[in-house]
């Protein structure tokens, strides 16, 4: 029984920090129509980052905002080659961006520890003296009675909760609508006298600091990170969320990010209790597959539609 | 510091050259005529190298089987067409519809294959033999890609110059509409690219195969160095990808050496190719011989 | 004076020599008409003067201050916008959306603002909703305000294109085939509103294959054929003309 509720709420973590990276995703893709197809990479540096930090010592606080800055800074370095107008050149250079990411992991041993990655990375309120320790008294043990995995699920939660806030705020302003105009026709959003390009880079830029965001997460809470972590697949799965949930909805996109964890949870979850006759990841990824085929081609809408605002007659 | 050795230097010039063009032909012609990347091209090669695979540990011989290669290759170019991107085409989807679809299309296929062959390195059970040119060193596999390539080159010209289909295709990627209104089928030409670019690229993959190894991320690896050729070469250049090839290739073998005397892992390697097509993307994004695509036309 | 000056501009692709040494001056608040045999390069000019193609040669002016090579939204910002021949409206989003995100300099078109003037960015939301409706009342099309733009007719799509550039409140107005599909009652209409902008200062060059309606509202018409200007002069004029013939009738 106590099995099986970790077991929950593990999965609920993983569709947390997972919500997170989707929804960084959509601001660019779902609504802005800028295809990053690197997505990992700053999730990873994310992760990276904050491991470093707080394993030098710095405070998990410090860690998760040196991780968003970096990815953030990233972000904008990716922007480049957003300036021009065309929409498949920035995919292509996404993904070589994430595959350079990914040499640089695992190369720079000196830095990352190359393919065997670092570990030990620290938990917030986890242990330590002083202001964390009278912390951890008060919210892990007095708030969550001990219980740690339902404090990170809080964590996780509060930080998906922060995110969703920002992006619900940023869809319903006139910010949102000149990033959906430049969705729908970036060359008639310029004639319109918007800076198409200065709203591209901010996209990016924000969208990239949430997804080291979600990276630093990720890091504290399997404390073991390495390259492996950060394959061009979990792009990949992001995208399915992203596309399955509604491009442009927020709630469609964390709906689908719940799908596709459930569904990645499960099968990893099935194959310690029955033998299945295919490998688990190779399933996975063909059914993650199909879905993201049979939505573009018959859903494109997905799940929950983006909706237009509404205003009445007077 | 070993000293550089010229002549190694310029075989594997030549060499890596002649395997890019092969890889990256099918992926810039269809790139022109749908007007998309297709990022499943990649699993068009391990398709192919894979097939040899299969055949080759039935006992069949190594070309038998590498025709076999191109045959499913290019099957499987024109089954994702027909399954997949023709029915966009037909709802009018965006391109970045069709991206999308391509990247899921590529992860079904890749993992199938993992799911067939395992995870696990692979190899042809095949004889290589090594000779020695002018002080450098080349073996069969290596001779064979080169070949092929010539071989390759030659066909293509003939066919885009001296055949009615190669016209056609020509000009279904100049003008697509303009092609149907005077009459060339494109739907049957579309699919003629798919058949003719997914077997090259397979043939590719077998020879990047047997030049390596097999692993399912066999195009994955290489699908960088791709679009860096294609973009060099200019979208729907035959001949510009053909320079660009080797153009990469040289910039990437040089790159090598300097890399190493900076101190750095060799293991950046793919990392010139995918500066270079950066550089390309911010530069030069119609390429060396390219025409600008799409643009602002009304 | 002249409020939009261009000089000798020329633009090629590739073979094609769309623009040949135009050279065309619109007097603030006037209405110019430009008429000209398809291919003869009217919409070239205007993807030109709004920064779309860079020119090859020549030069431009708003209010004699230079803008050749400046970019597109610059060119915008500084009250030279367009519409386009075809009528590219945001298809996924509502008609009411294309109009508020027309508005140029919006409090809430920053993200520091979108996060701590929310107040404001609300208010002035109001006034631009307001705004919107006089236009799309006047249009006929305020009816359809929630509906995605892609649900529009083409003719209704035509009329949210013009709306949503009138939204923006350019001082020159240049209006690629405004009318074209647009029911002969709703065109004349329309062209009334034209003049009546006008007469608030606004200035306007319209590219239009109906030479009748052009006459009756026109100050002065400039007829290109390829890539030349080959005539200028009163709509009255136009008709007499003995290049006109020539470019329409002669072949
Ligand atoms: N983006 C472009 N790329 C290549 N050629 C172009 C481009 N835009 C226009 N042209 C060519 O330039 C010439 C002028 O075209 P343009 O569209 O300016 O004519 P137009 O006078 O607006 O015609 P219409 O009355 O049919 O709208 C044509 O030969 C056209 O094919
Ligand atoms: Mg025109």
């Amino acid at each position: 029984m106590s099995s099986l509720l970790s077991y929950l709420w593990d999965t609920l973590v993983y569709v947390n920090i997972f919500a997170i990276l989707a929804l960084s995703l959509n601001i660019e893709a779902g609504q802005t129509r800028l295809l990053n197809f690197g997505k990992v990479a700053f999730f990873a540096i994310g992760a990276y980052t904050t491991a470093l930090l707080t394993m030098a010592g710095a405070p998990f606080i410090v860690g998760v905002a040196g991780a968003m800055v970096l990815a953030g800074v990233m972000g904008a370095l990716l922007s480049i080659p957003a300036l021009k107008l065309r929409e498949d050149f920035l995919a292509i250079a996404s993904i070589a961006f994430g595959e350079i990411i990914r040499l640089i992991l695992l190369n720079e041993r000196w830095l990352t520890n190359g393919p065997i990655g670092l570990r030990g990375i620290p938990q917030p309120l986890r242990s330590g003296e002083g202001l964390s320790g009278t912390l951890r008294t008060y919210v892990v043990d007095g708030v969550f009675g001990g219980n740690y995995e339902v404090f990170f699920l809080a964590l996780t939660l509060a930080a998906l909760a922060g995110v969703y806030l920002v992006m619900l705020r940023v869809a319903r302003s006139p910010y949102g609508r000149v990033l959906k105009a430049i969705r729908e026709d970036e060359l008639v959003a310029l004639t319109l006298g918007k800076d198409t390009f200065r709203f591209k880079s901010e996209v990016l830029v924000m969208g990239s600091a949430v997804a080291g965001l979600a990276g630093a997460l990720f890091a504290h809470y399997i404390t073991f990170i390495a390259p492996v972590n950060f394959m061009p697949t979990v792009t990949f799965a992001v995208w399915t969320m992203m596309v399955m949930g509604g491009m442009g909805n927020l709630n469609g996109v964390v709906l689908g990010a719940a799908l596709v964890q459930l569904f990645e949870r499960s099968t990893r979850f099935i194959k310690d209790f029955v033998e299945l006759p295919v490998d688990p990841v190779n399933f996975r990824m063909v059914v993650l597959g199909l879905l993201l085929i049979f939505f573009i081609m018959h859903r494109p809408w997905g799940i929950i539609p983006e909706r237009p605002m509404e205003v009445g007659d007077e | 510091m070993s000293v550089i050795d010229l002549p190694q230097l310029l075989v594997n010039i030549l060499i890596t050259g002649s395997l890019y063009a092969l890889l990256a032909a099918g992926l810039t012609m269809v790139y022109r005529i749908l007007r998309f990347p297709n990022f499943a091209h990649a699993e068009l090669i391990t398709t192919g190298a894979y097939t040899a695979l299969f055949f080759t540990g039935r006992g069949l011989g190594f070309l038998p089987s590498a025709a076999l290669a191109f045959l499913v290759a290019g099957l499987a170019g024109v089954l994702m067409d027909v399954g997949v991107f023709r029915p966009l085409r037909r709802k009018g989807a965006a391109v970045i519809s069709m991206m999308v679809a391509s990247i899921g299309v590529g992860f079904v296929l890749r993992h199938i294959i993992q799911e067939a062959f395992g995870a696990t390195i692979s190899n042809y059970d095949i004889p290589v033999r090594g000779y020695d040119v002018l002080g450098a060193r080349i073996t069969s596999i290596q001779v064979a890609i080169v070949v092929g390539a010539v071989v390759f080159i030659v066909i293509l010209h003939l066919t885009l110059t001296r055949t009615r289909l190669g016209k056609a295709m020509r000009a279904t990627s100049d003008n697509p509409s303009l092609a149907m209104a005077s009459g060339i089928p494109i739907d049957r030409v579309i699919l003629g690219v798919w058949f003719f670019g997914g077997g090259v690229a397979g043939v590719a993959g077998v020879l990047r195969g047997a030049d390596t190894r097999l692993v399912p991320t066999l195009g994955w690896e290489v699908l960088l160095f791709i679009f860096a050729v294609v973009l060099l070469g200019g979208i729907g250049s035959i001949y510009g990808t053909i320079i660009a090839a080797y153009v990469i290739s040289l910039v990437e073998n040089v790159g090598v050496v300097f890399l190493i005397q900076l101190g750095l892992s060799a293991s950046y390697r793919p990392a010139i190719a995918f500066f270079v097509l950066i550089l390309v993307l911010l530069f030069k994004p119609q390429g060396i011989m390219g025409i600008r695509l799409g643009g602002e036309r009304e | 004076m002249s409020l939009l000056r261009v000089e000798g501009l020329k633009k090629s692709f590739g073979g094609v020599r769309a623009l040949e040494d135009v050279t065309m001056e619109i007097p603030e608040g006037g209405i110019v008409g430009l008429i000209g045999p398809n291919g003869s390069g009217k919409s070239t000019l205007v993807n030109v003067i709004t920064g779309i193609f860079p020119p090859d040669g020549g030069r431009m002016f708003l209010a004699e201050q230079e803008f050749t090579g400046e970019g597109a939204h610059r060119i915008a910002n500084m009250g030279v916008m367009r519409t386009f021949q075809v009528p590219r409206v945001f298809k996924e989003m509502s008609v009411m959306e294309n109009m508020l995100v027309s508005k140029g300099d919006q409090t809430g078109e920053d993200l520091f603002n979108t996060f701590f003037r929310w107040g404001r960015v609300r208010e002035e939301e109001r006034e631009n909703i307001a705004r919107a409706r006089d236009i799309l009342e006047f249009l006929e099309i305020w009816h359809m305000k929630n509906e995605l733009a892609s649900s529009l007719s083409g003719g209704q799509q035509k009329l949210l294109a013009l709306a949503r550039v009138l939204m923006a409140g350019p001082r020159v107005l240049l209006l690629d085939e405004p009318v074209a599909g647009v029911n002969p009652k709703l065109a004349r209409k329309i062209f009334g509103k034209i003049q009546e902008l006008r007469e608030g200062g606004m200035t306007f060059l319209i590219i239009e294959h109906d030479v009748d309606i052009l006459m009756d509202f026109c100050d002065e018409i400039y007829v290109m054929d390829r890539g030349r200007i080959v005539f200028k002069g009163e709509p009255r004029e136009v008709l007499e003309s003995k290049e006109v013939m020539e470019v329409y009738m002669g072949g």
